[in-house]
């Protein structure tokens, strides 16, 4: 995959379902762009398209979609190692919401010493 | 706290203060809880297991996760795993616990009990036949136990504690605990001071009394008395109904405190 700029991952309907959920959940993103901007830096970490990522967790079943546990599990360790080597927790929480707002329940490990 | 206070103060707290512990005390108070709910036939259903989450390292911790309850067994301090004991009718028997309602004169003659009935009767043709039987045990233990794990729950709350019942992987728990293999989990009971506001910002939508109750036939609707609605939101079991303006900002709050996606 080459690699892919704001503008281009904007046109991904994952990217469109993520902006809109992302604004009907909270009204005012007003770092919507700087948001995206960490997916930009996955997909492009991890050399997949968005729509490409949820689509490799999700899988249609009669009773409606379900989620592949296996998918799932890479990606939540794909995340965890794109965070270390950019721009850290926030960024990755920034990928995670992406996921979220798809249908791809996860939530991260939680610094207990604090 | 007033009992009906407790009541409509409950609510699942998904975040904990990872960095203050639950005294001892409070966990003692809340097993007991446990220990004195409804139980039928007096018998041993519920079996907890504390644990507590900075007596793990961090590779036992990570493996009771589910994708989904990462986050909160992270903050939460204690949890208490719930088991049900599906040997809990024979234990019963065994231990005298059963016969013993008849001592205490909580099964009197008066209603029919006694010592030859509880054993000719009640143990031989019900009780025991019923023990043999996985699929009712299972029910049973079950339904048993979540009376006890309820009292737990309201107890917490009147600790002044934030306090959930999750899932998590119960294959690793149950080997890690070393769980007896006549045990089966129902619920892991999160506990811990709210880093939320504990009322989450009013009670959860629920349906209303008329459509959750029936009054002399199943489908005559019981139909509230405003007067007595009016004094239970006075006592505050009755609270407003989520959500207060506030708490997406709370929410938001919550996520960057504690590095949460939002």
């Amino acid at each position: 995959m080459e690699n892919m700029s704001l503008d281009d991952i904007k046109n991904f309907a994952t990217v469109k379902k993520w902006s809109e959920n992302l604004i009907e959940q909270w009204g005012d993103v007003p770092d919507l762009d700087k948001r995206i901007g960490a997916l930009v830096d996955f997909v492009n970490y991890v050399e997949r398209d968005p729509d490409k990522i949820v689509e490799e967790c999700l899988r249609q079943s009669d009773e409606g979609m379900r989620i592949k546990l296996k998918a799932r599990r890479e990606i939540i360790a794909e995340i965890a190692e794109f965070e270390k080597e950019h721009g850290g927790r926030r960024a990755g929480n920034h990928v995670r919401s992406f996921l979220i707002h798809n249908g791809i329940a996860m939530s991260p490990s939680v610094e207990a010493g604090v | 706290m007033e009992f009906k206070k407790v009541v409509g103060n409950r609510r699942s707290i998904r975040y904990y203060q990872p960095w203050r512990d639950v005294e001892r005390e409070k966990i003692q108070t809340i097993l007991e809880a446990a220990r004195l709910a409804s139980r039928v036939m007096n018998a041993p259903y519920p079996k907890p297991v504390v644990v507590y989450r900075k007596e793990l390292s961090e590779a036992e911790i990570n493996s009771f996760k589910t994708p989904t309850t990462t986050a909160q067994l992270d903050m939460a301090p204690v949890w208490i795993f719930w088991y049900a004991n599906m040997d809990a009718l024979k234990d019963a028997h065994e231990n005298g616990t059963l016969h013993g309602l008849v001592d205490v004169g909580a099964l009197n003659p008066s209603h029919g009990w006694s010592h030859s009935y509880i054993e000719d009767i009640v143990w031989a043709q019900l009780l025991h036949p019923l023990s043999s039987s996985k699929e009712i045990m299972t029910t049973l233990v079950s339904e048993e136990t979540a009376l006890a794990i309820c009292q737990a729950l309201l107890c917490a709350v009147d600790e002044g504690l934030g306090t959930q019942l999750v899932s998590c992987n119960f294959a690793v728990a149950n080997e890690m605990l070393g769980v007896p293999a006549n045990y089966i989990p129902v619920w892991v009971q999160l506990l811990g001071y709210p880093a939320e506001d504990p009322q989450t910002g009013g009670q959860r939508p629920r349906e209303t009394l008329e459509e959750m109750a029936s009054e002399g036939k199943f489908g005559n609707p019981f139909v509230p008395d405003p007067k007595v609605t009016e004094k239970l939101r006075e006592v505050g079991m009755i609270q407003d109904t989520a959500p207060a303006p506030w708490r997406q900002a709370e929410l938001r709050a919550l996520a960057h405190m504690l590095d949460l996606p939002e």
